[in-house]
């Protein structure tokens, strides 16, 4: 499973975001994720791949492909890649 | 200006049930909600002898989705479901004109403990951060914020901590905020969800909680009785739907009860010895703000917290209001059975009365095994009594830190 699928699969359960939703939304905010579910979101990410998003970069991620992007660039800082 | 104030909504959850019709049911057969606690409940701090406790059924929290819950502590869960059972009842659901200038007051003494607790053991026991809403779900204000946007109520939003006071203050302050004018109409009442670790070993620390019956822990809290031990603590939420009588009229919305006066006052003495003289000026305040004379009163709901000192203070007071009559009022503690709810006790015993009234019983005052030669008024000791009119009732609430609220209410006058 890569990155994104794993952000939106985490949305989905956590979140209660129904799944077609999910699937045609780009950004957080169309899949009806506001700014203390994002956080939701991420803590969950965070404990589901063990990593840490970096404060600086939360400001920034307000659509699934910013967010995978990130977490595909912590799991390779991760594992030294 | 000086309007009618009147209830249209109840709503109530405890650890008797979880609307209501579980309320009135429990009281009408003396039926007890109190239980040992398990003891798992303590994890590593398990604790011996057991303790005792009025818990609301887990099972509440299934109404809510996951992720509501990550910002939902469990007072506001109750002060939602109580708070659905009282609008619905009033029919307020279909009248959005009412929302724009009625308001929230919200009793509560410990808001979001277990938040906070969870808070605490995931920093200090785990070395994990806290979860990222835990200050949301831990504010005090938040049970009565989430009212607020649940039923678009976008008067006043107030939350009153007054510990065992605090839900009595928050319907007495509504109810002179409508009768002024001020607002059309409230969601008053309280909520508390205390029964969490830390809070009841902190509880038990300052040796005022009842000791467990162990023939049978439902009993052990014993309001009056010569035995009594202390305090069982109780969890649960209770709301009203307050209007003024107009906007009930106009509505064609059924009137449950008539709120008809609020006194308040402090001790000004002791942080916790309880104090006759203050409790008593709160229930002649409350007297004077209806216009009525104790004569006029049918029924008191006692503060009755089974503490040796708090029964004896309140036996006091009411003697010092009633004077002759005082043994002639029936005085009863349904603490017997729903426990204490801290901050939610006055809204949860002013609902029982409206229950009571309505249905035409006394709750008694149960597990009263041995009678106080120091405590001799008539407490309905030991079975509901049936076939009794109340026209008008008082409920007590006095709280640590010397605050005293009383409410007086009753059969809607026209």
């Amino acid at each position: 499973m890569n990155a994104a699928d794993t952000v939106k699969q985490l949305a989905a359960e956590r979140l209660d975001v129904p799944g077609a939703r999910l699937q045609a939304a780009s950004t957080l905010r169309e899949a009806g994720i506001d700014s203390l579910a994002a956080i939701d979101l991420i803590v969950a990410i965070e404990e589901r791949l063990g990593i840490s998003f970096p404060e600086r970069d939360l400001e920034s991620m307000r659509s699934f492909d910013d967010l995978a992007s990130v977490v595909e660039r912590l799991l390779a800082e991760k594992h030294g890649t | 200006m000086d309007r009618r104030v009147v209830v249209t909504g109840c709503g109530a959850i405890c650890a008797l049930g979880e609307n209501t019709a579980a309320l009135a049911e429990a009281l009408a057969t003396g039926r007890s909600g109190v239980h040992a606690i398990e003891e798992s409940f303590f994890g590593r701090c398990a604790h011996r002898p057991l303790m005792v406790a009025a818990q609301v059924p887990t099972t509440a929290s299934q109404r809510f989705l996951r992720y509501e819950l990550e910002f939902l502590d469990r007072v506001s869960q109750q002060a939602l479901i109580a708070g659905t059972e009282a609008f619905e009842q009033s029919g307020w659901v279909h009248d959005s004109s009412l929302a724009a200038n009625a308001g929230v007051f919200l009793g509560t003494g410990m808001g979001g403990a277990a938040s906070i607790e969870r808070a605490y053991a995931d920093m200090l026991e785990r070395g994990k951060e806290p979860r990222p809403f835990s200050v949301l779900s831990a504010m005090n204000n938040a049970a009565a914020a989430h009212l607020s946007m649940r039923f678009g109520l976008k008067g006043p939003n107030l939350t009153i901590s007054s510990a065992c006071a605090s839900s009595a203050i928050a319907i007495g302050e509504a109810f002179h905020a409508i009768r002024s004018g001020r607002i059309d109409g409230a969601l008053a009442g309280g909520s508390e969800a205390c029964v969490v670790p830390g809070v009841v070993r902190a509880w038990r620390a300052l040796r005022v909680l009842a000791q467990s019956q162990t023939a049978d822990p439902a009993t052990s809290c014993r309001p009056f009785s010569a035995d009594r031990s202390g305090i069982v603590l109780g969890e649960g939420a209770a709301l009203l739907v307050l209007e003024s009588g107009e906007s009930a009229e106009r509505r064609g919305a059924s009137v449950l009860c008539e709120l008809l006066g609020y006194g308040a006052s402090a001790d000004a003495a002791h942080i916790t010895n309880p104090n006759f003289e203050g409790q008593a000026r709160a229930m002649v305040a409350a007297l004077a703000d209806a216009a009525l004379e104790p004569r006029d009163i049918d029924y008191v709901n006692a503060h009755g917290t089974a503490t040796p000192a708090g029964d004896l203070s309140e036996t006091l007071a009411i003697k010092r209001v009633f004077g002759d009559r005082a043994r002639q009022i029936p005085v009863s503690s349904t603490k017997s059975v729903h426990g204490h709810l801290l901050g939610g006790a006055g809204a949860l015993e002013f609902i029982a009365c409206v229950l009571a009234m309505r249905a035409g019983f006394l709750p008694a005052t149960m597990h009263l095994a041995q009678s106080d030669p120091d405590c001799d008024l008539d407490y309905v000791s030991n079975a509901p009594r049936r076939g009794v009119t109340i026209r008008r009732f008082m409920s007590n609430s006095f709280a640590f830190g010397g605050s005293n609220a009383v409410l007086i209410g009753g059969a809607c006058s026209r």
